[in-house]
């Protein structure tokens, strides 16, 4: 399998108070194309930061991180914000969208901005809305982001990440302010991404969605304390419910 | 615990607060100077007659004449100052041994033995004596020359010469100092004795002006009445010789007070800005029980602190500024500066509009439910109509496309930026305007001469052509005597290849009675050119001896309208006119009457003459108008010739002041811009720190971000620029009307316009300094980062 994500040593500190935080420390991690890595842990463990540092959100204190076979730390922000419009895809707790543009804009405005995109605007439309008919929010396209569901908004923001065909998607609790049916929706069509062979790094606290992830790692206090291979889910009902059951033991066997 | 969360709320959200307090300071610092202003200029005569201690009446009279000492045993004088004078003309003056060829009148030397008032220098100090050699002089003395204190005026009379050094100008309330009228030079009392014994030939009168304190004006004007030669003058016709200064000190007031209003609307935005951003906090203390009122008073409290402490250093801020603002138009008057009480209740005025504005804005507090409000503030939605235009449906590039979305998501917002921007840019182009205008030939018609004039002779002494010297000192000796005048002046534009016509204007001051009503009317006559060759506002032409238009002010004072009769005497003759129209003049303050070009004058009233009018018959361009005016300087002799626009800008003065005063509101506007557009892209930025973190994520690079804010701004200012280029010119035309109405009587004008200057140079520092201020404030966004979107509030 290909390596699309590595890191070596990564750290990362803040200065707050004059005080230093090591908020990740010496950090090796490598993924593999097609894989969908959970990433999971305490509060404040540093879970959110690794998923932006190895995104080039955010700029790594020292070690390396490789995407796709480029060093991020050696980008400028140019080819850095370059790589995250055409190589990347962004998912948020908070459904993060323009406010000024309809959900079917929100979504195509990343290819609009991709140099890589040669489609005619009329064409990147019509790409636009059948991603929206392939996650079941065709219907909401014109409308105003305040004019539709948390669940709805959520699945126009997975279209949005996936827009511009990323190499990988990264989403951050992607169904925290989600309830129960919305969360299921939501990472079953990130399920289905998956199988369609996009790489996906996803932060969560809830192992029902960890559950259906093919890797977990267990972060504690800035640094990887387990590695769980979980294997691809296949979609029933009675694997998740398994597969949740040997999570939640190895969770706690991690002291979570 | 209020206390406490007002605490956290100034540390927290720092940059609003700052913004705030800066707005807040603008705001102060225009109201306490534009009402500073306001309260020196309306009140700025009666001030300065007053600080002048000048006379009740004031008497111009020959120096042979004894009226003086009549007037002092009348019960109704107090006091009696006089003043000795002698004139002379420019060609006895030379400044640092040049002749002083600009200055068309006689100037009069004041014996400074007793001053007849209070004089003051251009630093506005009372001027106590004058130095042994030197001499101060009223500003219309320099008629523009280049002249340094220090600076010598070389008076030859014909019993010697007299070096004198310039000490400064000064200012007087009772003598009229326009460019028109005669310069006034005071000396030291032993020097004016000197001079005035060797100019006994030289000086063509001598005078002694009476300065009279009495309750009774009226008396002392009868009592002086029967004197021959004399001119009285009370604080009423004092009050109008500073009408031009007060014209532009006016232009300059309400030019601030549109600065204010501009710096008032954006702050009611600002803090509208503010309070929509706090939505979440608003939410969670509502969800935690906490009354409207209370989170109300929180909000009130906030900005009544900022705003007085804003205000004070606005305060503070304002003193320098008002004296810099009224400096450009005090050339003539001694303004009062001091009005700090009216500064601080502008200052304090500033302090109760932000609470007003504030408890305004807060108003919708109310109407939020705790978790309307939560939802607001977490998930940034918006509760108006969402754009119109579609990324999908446009073929803009993407920045273009947010950027002009942005403008069209929030009208309202925008809308009153470009409101504001239309303003600046209109302060600066409606400014170029008057002071084109004012330098122009537009209000040529005004000064009583045929429009189709191209230039005209102001000068008696005509050296160079001995024929139309003597018709010139003849002319006013009959009603016959233009004739030869017109004649000889035609001849030598003949000699000298320029044919063309000439005519002669004057004019007689007549009492005109109609019904009850008398009024002191000033008719005037052009000879050798029909009077319908004049523009006339309504009705038409006098046509026959017994016709006459008069102006829509001397017919309102008359209580008269077209086609009524009205009566004037005439020196001892009574006559009967029939009204045929309406005309707009500057003559007379506006009581001004036009006869047919036959009428005869009783010409022991003539009041005025404006010289000689030349129409060249080849109509030529400007240009060779300016170099047939070189040519007949030559052949004449005199420097006083002068083509329309330069007799406009010397006769009305504002031209030069409101240059001045154009540049300096350039200056203000370029400043109050920058700082609007300054501290709403920062407002802006603010707002909208979650989007641009979004938009980072997404894959927007730092040029994009930032040529977004700026396009937004720059698509606000050219709609502003397109706004008010379309309305420039009428408001111009009107504003200008307006003015001219205060002159004269004025019911509407041309205007002249650099087209260059108000359709490109104003545009383009508008849209430059939003250019730069938007771009530079925009350079913020990059310390926002991508990772940011999730650490939001």
């Amino acid at each position: 399998m290909n390596t699309v994500l590595q890191t070596k040593g990564l750290c990362k500190t803040y200065i707050v108070n004059k005080r230093q935080n090591n908020v990740l420390k010496n950090i090796d991690l490598t993924i593999f194309e097609g894989e969908m890595v959970a990433i999971m842990g305490p509060s404040g463990s540093g879970k959110s930061t690794l998923l932006y540092c190895v995104s080039g959100m955010d700029r790594v204190t020292a070690g390396e991180v490789v995407f796709n076979g480029k060093e991020t730390a050696k980008l400028s922000d140019k080819e850095l914000a370059r790589l995250r419009l055409d190589e990347m895809g962004f998912i948020f707790q908070q459904m993060y969208m323009m406010k000024n543009l309809s959900v079917l804009d929100n979504i195509i405005l990343p290819a609009v901005k991709s140099k890589k995109n040669t489609e005619s605007r009329k064409e990147t439309e019509e790409r636009g809305r059948k991603l929206m008919r392939r996650l079941g929010i065709d219907d909401v396209g014109d409308n105003d982001i305040n004019e539709v569901s948390g669940g709805q908004l959520q699945r126009a923001c997975i279209c949005r990440s996936m827009i511009n065909s990323p190499k990988m998607i990264f989403a951050d609790e992607p169904t925290g302010a989600l309830n129960r049916s919305s969360s299921d929706e939501v990472m079953n069509e990130l399920l289905s991404l998956n199988r369609d062979g996009t790489t996906i790094m996803c932060v969560t606290h809830d192992p029902k969605v960890a559950a259906k992830c093919s890797r977990i790692l267990y972060i504690v206090d800035g640094g990887i304390m387990g590695e769980k291979e979980m294997g691809h889910f296949d979609g029933g009902e009675k694997e998740l419910r398994d597969r949740e059951r040997e999570l939640n033991n190895w969770l706690m066997e991690q002291g979570w | 615990m209020f206390w406490r969360i007002l605490k956290k709320d100034l540390k927290r959200k720092k940059t609003m607060n700052i913004i705030l307090l800066l707005f807040v300071i603008l705001c102060s610092m225009l109201a306490a100077a534009s009402l500073n202003n306001i309260i020196a200029v309306t009140g700025g005569i009666e001030h300065f007659i007053e600080i002048s201690d000048a006379p009740d009446v004031m008497i111009i009279m020959p120096l042979d004449q004894e009226l003086d000492k009549e007037l002092i045993t009348l019960p109704e004088v107090g006091h009696l100052k006089v003043e000795e004078m002698f004139y002379l003309t420019s060609d006895h003056l030379k400044l640092n041994g040049e002749k002083h060829k600009d200055l068309i009148t006689g100037t009069g030397f004041i014996s400074g033995k007793e001053f007849g008032c209070k004089y003051f220098d251009d630093e506005n100090r009372e001027i106590t004596g004058v130095p042994d050699g030197g001499f101060y002089c009223t500003k219309n003395f320099l008629q523009g020359a280049v002249f340094k204190k220090g600076d010598i005026l070389t008076v030859t009379t014909d019993e010697g010469t007299f070096d004198l050094r310039f000490e400064g100008i000064y200012k007087t309330a009772a003598l009229d100092t326009n460019n028109s009228s005669s310069p006034y030079i005071i000396l030291n009392g032993t020097d004016w004795d000197k001079m005035n014994k060797a100019a006994t030939a030289s000086a063509f009168t001598k005078a002694k002006i009476l300065y009279v304190k009495t309750n009774d004006p009226d008396a002392v004007i009868s009592a002086a009445a029967e004197t021959e030669g004399i001119s009285c003058y009370t604080r009423d016709t004092f009050k109008k010789i500073f009408m031009y200064d007060m014209i532009t000190a006016y232009i300059l007031l309400a030019a601030c007070v549109i600065l204010m209003a501009a710096a008032f609307v954006t702050l009611r935005f600002a803090i509208g800005f503010t309070i929509s951003e706090e939505f979440r906090e608003i939410g969670v203390m509502k969800a935690v029980g906490i009354q409207n009122s209370g989170i109300r008073s929180i909000y009130i409290t906030k900005y009544a602190a900022i705003s007085l402490i804003g205000s004070v250093i606005g305060y503070a801020a304002s003193i320098p500024l008002s004296s810099y603002l009224l400096k450009s138009v005090q050339g003539s008057i001694v303004f009062n500066r001091n009005n700090t009480m009216i500064g601080i209740a502008g200052s304090a005025a500033v302090i109760v509009l932000i609470l007003l504005f504030s408890y305004g804005c807060t108003r919708g507090i109310n109407k939020m439910s705790p978790i309307d409000a939560v939802r607001s503030g977490q998930t940034g939605e918006r509760f108006g109509k969402r754009s119109v235009i579609h990324l999908g449906r446009s073929k803009l590039p993407a920045t273009v496309f947010m950027a002009l979305n942005d403008v069209l998501s929030a009208p309202k917002q925008f809308a009153i930026i470009t409101v504001v921007f239309t303003l600046c840019v209109l302060m600066m182009t409606v400014m170029s305007n008057m002071a084109n205008t004012l330098s122009s030939d537009k209000p040529i018609f005004l000064f009583g001469i045929p429009v189709e004039t191209d230039a005209s002779i102001l000068d008696n002494d005509i050296s160079g052509n001995d024929a139309i010297k003597q018709a010139l000192g003849e002319f006013i000796t009959s009603n016959d005597g233009w004739k030869s005048l017109v004649k000889e002046t035609e001849k030598m534009l003949d000699e000298n290849g320029m044919p063309g016509k000439a005519t002669v204007t004057m004019s007689c001051l007549y009492t005109t009675v109609h019904g009850d009503k008398s009024v002191g009317i000033s008719y005037h006559v052009t000879r050798n050119t029909p009077a319908d060759k004049f523009i006339y506002d309504e009705g038409t032409a006098p046509r026959k001896p017994d016709e006459v238009a008069l102006t829509a002010a001397a017919m309102e004072k008359l209580d008269a309208k077209i086609g009524d009769r009205i009566k004037i005497n005439t020196g001892g003759k009574e006559e009967e006119l029939i009204i045929t129209g309406t005309f707009s003049t500057f003559m007379m303050g506006g009581l001004a009457a036009r006869l047919c070009e036959d009428a005869e004058l009783n010409l022991e009233k003539i009041n005025n003459n404006m010289g000689i009018q030349i129409e060249f018959d080849d109509s030529p361009n400007e240009e060779e108008i300016g170099r047939r005016i070189e040519k007949l300087k030559d052949v004449t002799g005199t420097e006083k010739i002068y083509s329309n626009a330069q007799m406009v800008e010397t006769f009305t003065e504002m031209s030069g002041t409101l240059n001045s005063v154009k540049q300096m509101m350039m200056l203000m506007t370029v400043i109050v811009t920058a700082l609007i557009v300054i501290l709403m892209e920062r407002s802006f930025i603010s707002k909208e720190k979650s989007e641009i973190a979004l938009m980072k994520a997404v894959g927007f690079q730092n040029g994009s971000v930032i040529g977004q804010h700026t396009l937004r701004f720059v698509m606000t200012a050219v709609i502003a620029v397109i706004l008010a280029s379309v309305i420039v010119l009428p408001m111009s035309k009107a504003l200008l009307t307006f003015v001219f109405a205060q002159i004269g009587s004025v019911s509407s004008t041309g205007i002249a316009f650099d087209a260059v200057e108000i359709f490109a140079v104003c545009p383009a520092i508008l849209i430059g300094v939003t250019v730069i201020g938007t771009f530079l404030t925009a350079l913020y966004t990059k310390t926002i980062k991508a990772s940011d979107t999730a650490s939001i509030e």
